[in-house]
């Protein structure tokens, strides 16, 4: 198991490596100096002097290349061209909003995905099953921006239940805890429903085939045969069973997470990374696109190690090291 | 091989039967004619702007069907004129990655060795970036285009095609057929394009169809964030973009471009559902 | 004769696939009387296996299901129950223990909640209480030392240790009926004698029937009293043991005692059985048998019935009309 794990560690150290090799090569494969592409009238030289200087591009490339790794594995980014602030700063503002929306959003797609594949498994064939699965197609096949804005539109604009945007009210320091724990709920509902959604059209898919697996096997026949009730077969033996690769699904759903968070921070004018990142295409802003770049990237692998692992401690088939295995 | 024709005949009788994949069938064929006689198909212009002020965000009506945007254009125009950009961007990106996934899952593949492990590095390096941060990257880097947007549509999206082609060749190489040919003395790269890329494409067209979907709405998030194709030509996206401030006044100039995307999306991943279940191989053995 | 425990009647089940209706089980009859033993052999694919899930009610609906007939299990017909009383049946009164013991455990569960968990549903015993009861039950069939045992996983354990576990879990609520579906072939040849001296042994004293299911004629000379033997879906003979092995009175169970490897007989190869088991979807027109027999004759275009012999036998055979063997 050690092995294991320190075998997963050193791939993922790996990875982020290569994802850093790439985005450098990115930078410089482009046509031109990175700067001369940056022609912004109202930059005075000086900056531009500047900004050449930090991105060492009066350097040879295998210097800058050496440059560029050591400073992103030391967690220095640059300064920002548009706030003129280092980086970092600006990351740490906006990573733990795109945390919080993209936490809400899983539990919203593990919850809907997995209440929604269960049951229809359990009733195969029925009209539930047959409605919920074509209707998770649809859902899967609508854009998000759209959505959202259907959802503004009929629950912020029409009915006024729900605020369309921001994390929370401008009042919002003035009031109490309870208070200030609702307004902000109420602002998370929409834009974590719209980015979990679609996963969890996926997830219930899943769910639905995993358990139709499951409930096929030798052990299922058993369990029913000592007598037990179809609902503990079913919540009990078939999805304990089926419950373990989510852990790896939710692992590769990460990507798509982050993704979608790009819109819908726009649209929902959440002050995450998504929105850094659009601000920051639009002005060019190469030190902060780069540097959010590393960190979804980081984010992905650390995701898809930490549900490796996950599974691995999920799975009594795995065997720790020390525990006998068959004699 | 001599199974191949009757794997096909088997896997269109099956598909025949199934309603949904036929109607999904029916309704992407209908999309592209739409998008080819475009001009036939409505009197108006899809890009200038009508000349009187009452023109604008008309409700629909028997002269609009889906009413007027705030320049005074016909929506359902702009509409049919904006399936061309989604079919052919997606229809082009979709071939991009596949030919590209093709080419680097046989190589990685059918080499192995240290060929194969550095490919395969690669891929999962590329995968680990999530791939709109991976386009808005370049976007920024490159100047927009239509065909810059096609290009990076494609080459951010072959890496699940490389996987899924290595997979097949690894499997298809240990049968005895391959072994045969190689033992007659045939090149490896005949062996490839003769004998192993057959036999995945299948697969390979599954895998497309499923993909198509998920172009076309990245290509419309694109759009709607205003870094997609740019503009004069209307995009499905843009036009979503465009009714985002008159949500309560002008419903409709948002609500019936999502529809298209939704129902263009909808048909290519039961189209691709329908292939899968039919021409799977993994049914037959 | 025993009391009777268990009395099948024309059971008819069926399979439901696109090529058509596949009867499995096809008017099959016999009974299992009190602390009975009784053997049901055929070749794989004769229905014997489904006749075992068909009694406990665990036949997989759709495509399976049970068209006709009654089964009868102390003079009540199990296919009357409601699925809540036949609930209280399964694993309680009437038990099962099935070929493959690895993939008839949940592998992520320990293999002494898996016994506990049925102790505790029928003898509503709380969680310490079954525990103990189920160490107890994993001694009592010679698990190796039985506290550590209880919290192992399925796939750290041996093939035969696994079927003990199985065996633990069907014995623990003192069931009057013991189905075993082929409980050693998939054992080790080793293992296989164990856990059939096993079953032999816990059956003393506890007055439990076993329907033993089996291809092996092995294991049924060794451990049975009386036989049924069954040919694509129906019964074709059904016998004492000592009377089968002496006098098969069907073609079919000579060509099966035959087969049997036989010390002082060097052969190069078995006799086999010619031609193939029928396919359900489209059994032969008269004897199901007769594509397949060497003594066919004209009569056999005509399904026979079962016609009664001396001492209480019972075979499916025209050359049998009459009585006289």
């Amino acid at each position: 198991m050690a092995r294991y794990f320190a075998g997963r560690l050193g791939q993922s150290i790996l990875l982020v490596w290569l994802v850093l090799t790439i985005t450098f090569f990115l930078l410089h494969l482009a046509p031109g100096d990175p700067m001369a592409r940056y022609d912004d009238p109202e930059m005075d030289p000086e900056t531009v002097e500047m900004m050449r200087r930090q991105f060492g591009l009066d350097r040879s490339v295998p210097e800058q290349y050496a440059r560029w790794i050591s400073n992103f594995a030391r967690g220095d980014f640059g300064i920002s061209l548009r706030y003129n602030r280092p980086v970092s700063e600006l990351l740490a503002g906006a990573v733990p909003n795109t945390l919080r929306l993209t936490v809400a959003a899983l539990a919203v797609y593990m919850i809907l995905g997995v209440a929604l594949g269960v049951t229809s498994a359990a009733k195969k064939n029925s009209l539930f099953d047959r409605v919920g699965t074509l209707a998770a197609l649809v859902v899967y096949s609508i854009p998000s921006f759209w959505l959202a804005l259907m959802l503004i539109m009929l629950f912020s604009l029409k009915l006024g239940w729900l605020p369309s945007s921001h994390m929370q009210s401008i009042d919002a320091l003035s009031l109490g805890a309870l208070e200030l724990f609702r307004n902000r709920a109420a602002h998370l509902i929409l834009p974590a429903f719209v980015l979990g959604v679609a996963s969890a059209a996926g997830m219930a898919r899943y769910m639905r085939g995993s358990m139709l697996d499951e409930l096929r096997r030798d052990y299922v026949r058993t369990a029913r045969a000592k007598g037990l009730s179809e609902g503990t077969v079913l919540m009990k033996h078939a999805f304990r069973n089926a419950a373990i690769p989510i852990v790896t699904i939710v692992g590769l759903s990460i990507p798509f997470l982050l993704g979608g968070s790009v819109v819908t921070e726009k649209i929902f004018s959440w002050p995450g990374m998504g929105s850094l990142m659009v601000e920051s295409i639009f002005t060019r802003d190469y030190p902060v696109i780069l540097a959010i770049n590393f960190i979804v990237s980081v984010m992905v692998i650390l995701g898809n190690l930490l549900a490796d692992l996950g599974y691995a401690l999920l799975d009594p088939r795995i065997a720790f090291s020390g525990e006998e295995g068959e004699r | 091989m001599s199974g191949g024709r009757s794997l096909w005949s088997a896997g269109w009788a099956r598909f025949r039967k199934n309603p949904l994949a036929m109607a999904a069938a029916v309704t992407v064929l209908a999309l592209y004619l739409v998008a080819i006689f475009a001009p036939v198909l409505t009197p108006y212009d899809p890009v200038s702007h009508g000349d009187l002020p009452e023109m604008r965000h008309q409700p629909p009506s028997r002269e609009h069907p889906l009413g007027t945007d705030k320049f005074g254009r016909d929506v359902l125009t702009r509409l049919i004129y904006g399936s061309r950009i989604s079919l052919t961007v997606s229809f082009l990106a979709v071939t991009i990655s596949v030919v590209l996934g093709s080419i680097v899952g046989s190589v990685a593949g059918y080499t192995g060795g240290i060929v194969d492990a550095v490919l395969m590095r690669m891929v999962d390096a590329l995968m680990s970036i999530p791939r709109l941060f991976l386009m808005l990257t370049c976007i920024a880097l490159f100047s927009r285009s239509f065909l810059l947007v096609t290009i990076l549509l494609g080459a951010t999206g072959w890496m699940g095609t490389a996987r899924l082609v290595r997979g097949q060749i690894l499997s298809l190489r240990g049968r005895e057929f391959v072994s045969a040919v190689e033992a007659l003395g045939a090149g490896s790269r005949r062996i490839v394009l003769r004998h192993l890329i057959p036999n995945v494409l299948t697969v390979i067209i599954v895998s497309a169809t499923l993909k198509i979907g998920l172009i076309i709405l990245v290509e419309a998030a694109l759009s709607f964030l205003g870094l997609g194709v740019p503009p004069p030509t209307p995009s499905w996206g843009q036009m979503v973009y465009e009714g985002r401030e008159v949500l309560l006044d002008a419903w409709w100039v948002s609500t019936f471009p999502g529809l298209a995307i939704v129902v263009t999306v909808v048909g290519y991943n039961l189209l691709g559902d329908g292939l899968r279940d039919s021409f799977d191989p993994v049914q037959f053995t | 004769m025993p009391e009777e425990l268990l009395k099948i009647e024309d059971l008819r089940t069926v399979f439901r696939t696109e090529a058509g209706t596949a009867r499995a089980v096809d008017g099959v009859s016999f009974t299992v009387g009190r602390g009975e033993t009784v053997g049901l052999v055929g070749e794989s694919g004769c229905g014997k296996s489904v006749t075992a899930l068909s009694i406990m009610r665990l036949v997989t609906d759709p495509p399976g299901r049970i068209e006709g007939g009654s089964i009868l299990f102390e003079g009540r017909d199990l296919l009357g129950l409601s699925e809540k009383e036949m609930r209280k049946v399964r694993g309680n009164e009437i038990s099962i223990i099935f070929q493959e013991p690895l993939s008839s455990l949940n592998p992520v569960f320990t293999c002494g909640e898996q016994i506990r968990e049925a102790i505790a549903l029928h003898q509503k015993l709380g969680r310490r209480k079954s525990k103990e009861k189920t160490i107890e039950m994993l001694r009592l069939v010679r698990m190796p030392d039985p506290e550590k045992r209880y919290s192992s996983y399925p796939h750290q354990m041996s093939g035969g240790m696994r079927q003990r576990v199985m065996i633990a879990m069907a014995l623990s609520c003192q069931p009057k009926l013991l189905i075993a579906d082929e409980p050693s072939t998939a054992l080790d040849v080793s293992v296989q004698a164990q856990i059939i001296e096993l079953l032999a042994e816990l059956r003393v004293g506890r007055n439990m029937a076993i329907l033993l299911i089996t291809h092996d004629l092995a294991v049924v000379a060794q451990m049975v009293d009386r036989v049924v033997v069954m040919y694509a879906g129906a019964v074709v003979e059904e016998s004492p043991v000592e009377e089968l092995f002496g006098s098969p009175a069907h073609p079919y169970t000579k060509g099966l005692i035959d087969s049997l490897p036989r010390l002082g007989r060097r052969l190069e190869r078995l006799p086999m059985i010619p031609g193939n088991v029928p396919d359900p979807l489209d059994l032969p027109e008269g004897c199901r048998f007769s594509d397949r027999c060497q003594a066919r004759f004209e009569k056999c275009a005509t399904e026979p019935p079962l016609f009664d012999l001396p001492g209480g036998r019972l075979a499916r055979c025209w050359l049998c009309e009459g009585g006289d063997g």
